[in-house]
């Protein structure tokens, strides 16, 4: 095997860069400062290179679609036409006399162009929201679903729920006021300390795998799982 | 030298890092430490089973997060080695993968497992590049797209092992209309109770970090995940220490020390 195909490289440069940035975290070195920005700065570049192969990831997707007529391969048109008129209308343009609100600039940034203003403020922004929006239609079939007194635990689900909805709903509180004290300890105690309970776990299992990372024995990220 | 108020934080790691290594040197020389089952890791060969027998593909994703984020980079990881796990098991069955990807940066990565799955599982002319596919660095344009793919590929299984935020019960609800089943797994606990409700199957918080360990069954994985043991003995300890030193002294020695 060729020596830069060796995965011992790989478990080498997350090892020692890993080492650094906790060196760097807990000891106080200010000839590291400029280092350490320098890096983070590294992995945000590398990360926007990144991007072209989304592109293409994009177009192997729905190139075919078009191509094949594939079931709904007409939403592929639209998606396509307006990711290379993004891309284009996004990339910085020269402008000898630029307007006042850009300074003295002569590259103006593609995403304060009037176009991608428009089209990211009045397709994306709006169909974002939608989609979030949807959230609330799917709380509630979730909720018809999980509360369903079926088992002992699913009752005491119900029955939590129940109180968090009269507390939370000012009817509630409007029929007896001590639904809010009921539902703040609800909240307050023995959900805080299972929540409590939980995030220790969370912060063990995540220092673990970091130290797994460290000395190269947690391998799915780069090798198929080992 | 030290930066103040990360001493405490410093003595923590280097205790969890001692527990870890001795559990791993026990590994090696064969004792080898007892992990309790975890029902959700074990369903995910049941639901790509069921996949198989009903002849619809699976579709597994890895959360929203990219990998280098200190919170959330770790659950990123620890959906990669299910996806790692659910790909082999897939080439193993003949059984279609899909992967929808958020994170530009974790494509490639996420295209090398699926790949490698593959090679190991000796079907590399099953894998198939397009169906990794990155959807949308938009958190909701990702899970329109995700919702578009189960209901047009009606799924057999979904399973979902990472970061999510509010996109978490979208998922979990649109594959429930497909009626796929489900394995949902985090560590954000804000979406916790979403996967418990919608999901058939949950992994609760450090359950995912356990699953590269778990599913592998490597001995020097698992020696880390009994070194967590201690790290609870600890926590559990200050906080019983605490309890009494506060109740007896009036003052929160514990959280002094930790620099809290």
């Amino acid at each position: 095997m060729a020596w830069y195909k060796r995965m011992e490289i790989p478990i080498a440069i997350t090892t020692v860069f890993a080492l650094y940035m906790i060196f760097e975290y807990f000891f106080n070195v200010p000839a590291l400062k400029p280092v350490t920005s320098s890096l983070l700065v590294f992995v945000e570049i590398m990360g926007v290179f990144a991007l072209g192969l989304g592109f293409i990831s994009i177009l192997m997707v729905h190139v075919p679609n078009i191509r094949k007529k594939r079931l709904y391969w007409p939403y592929s048109i639209p998606l396509l036409i307006l990711m290379f008129f993004l891309t284009i209308i996004g990339l910085p343009t020269w402008a000898p006399t630029p307007p006042k609100e850009y300074g003295t600039s002569l590259w103006i940034l593609g995403y304060l162009h009037p176009w991608f203003q428009f089209l990211y403020l009045n397709v994306i922004v709006p169909a974002d929201a939608t989609i979030f929006s949807l959230l609330a239609f799917f709380i509630a079939s979730a909720a018809y679903r999980a509360f369903r007194a079926r088992t002992k635990e699913a009752a005491a689900l119900l029955l939590a729920g129940v109180l968090m909805l009269l507390k939370n709903a000012p009817l509630g509180t409007a029929i007896w006021m001590g639904f809010a004290d009921i539902g703040t300890w609800l909240i307050g105690i023995p959900n805080m300390a299972c929540m409590r309970g939980i995030t220790i776990g969370i912060a063990l299992g995540t220092i673990a795998i970091g130290i797994r990372t460290l000395i190269g024995r947690e391998t799915g990220y780069f090798r198929g799982g080992g | 030298m030290l930066v103040s108020g990360r001493v405490a934080q410093f003595v923590m790691l280097l205790v969890l890092c001692a527990a870890v290594v001795l559990f791993i040197e026990r590994a090696r020389r064969g004792k080898l430490p007892w992990i309790r089952k975890v029902t959700g890791l074990d369903a995910i060969g049941e639901a790509v089973g069921r996949a198989t027998e009903m002849g619809r593909p699976v579709i597994c994703s890895h959360g929203i997060a990219t990998m280098r984020e200190s919170t959330y980079g770790p659950q990123t990881i620890a959906g990669m080695a299910v996806l790692s796990y659910v790909a082999r098991l897939c080439a193993k069955y003949g059984t279609r993968l899909i992967v929808p990807v958020r994170q530009v940066e974790v494509h490639p990565i996420a295209c090398e497992l699926v790949r490698t799955a593959y090679v190991a599982e000796g079907k590399p002319e099953l894998y198939k590049e397009e169906d990794i596919r990155f959807l949308s660095p938009f958190q909701f344009g990702y899970s329109a797209g995700y919702i578009g793919i189960m209901d047009r590929e009606k799924v057999a299984a979904n399973i979902m092992v990472g970061a999510y935020w509010a996109e978490a019960l979208q998922l979990c609800e649109a594959g429930f209309r497909v009626g796929a089943i489900q394995v949902g797994g985090t560590a954000m606990t804000a979406q916790l109770p979403f996967f418990i409700t919608a999901a058939d199957y949950c992994l609760i918080g450090e359950e995912i970090y356990a699953a590269g360990a778990y599913l592998s069954k490597d001995p020097l994985q698992l020696g880390t995940v009994a070194g967590q043991d201690i790290g609870k003995f600890v926590c559990t300890a200050l906080i019983i220490i605490g309890v009494i030193v506060l109740l007896a002294t009036g003052k929160n020695w514990i959280s002094i020390w930790l620099g809290l």
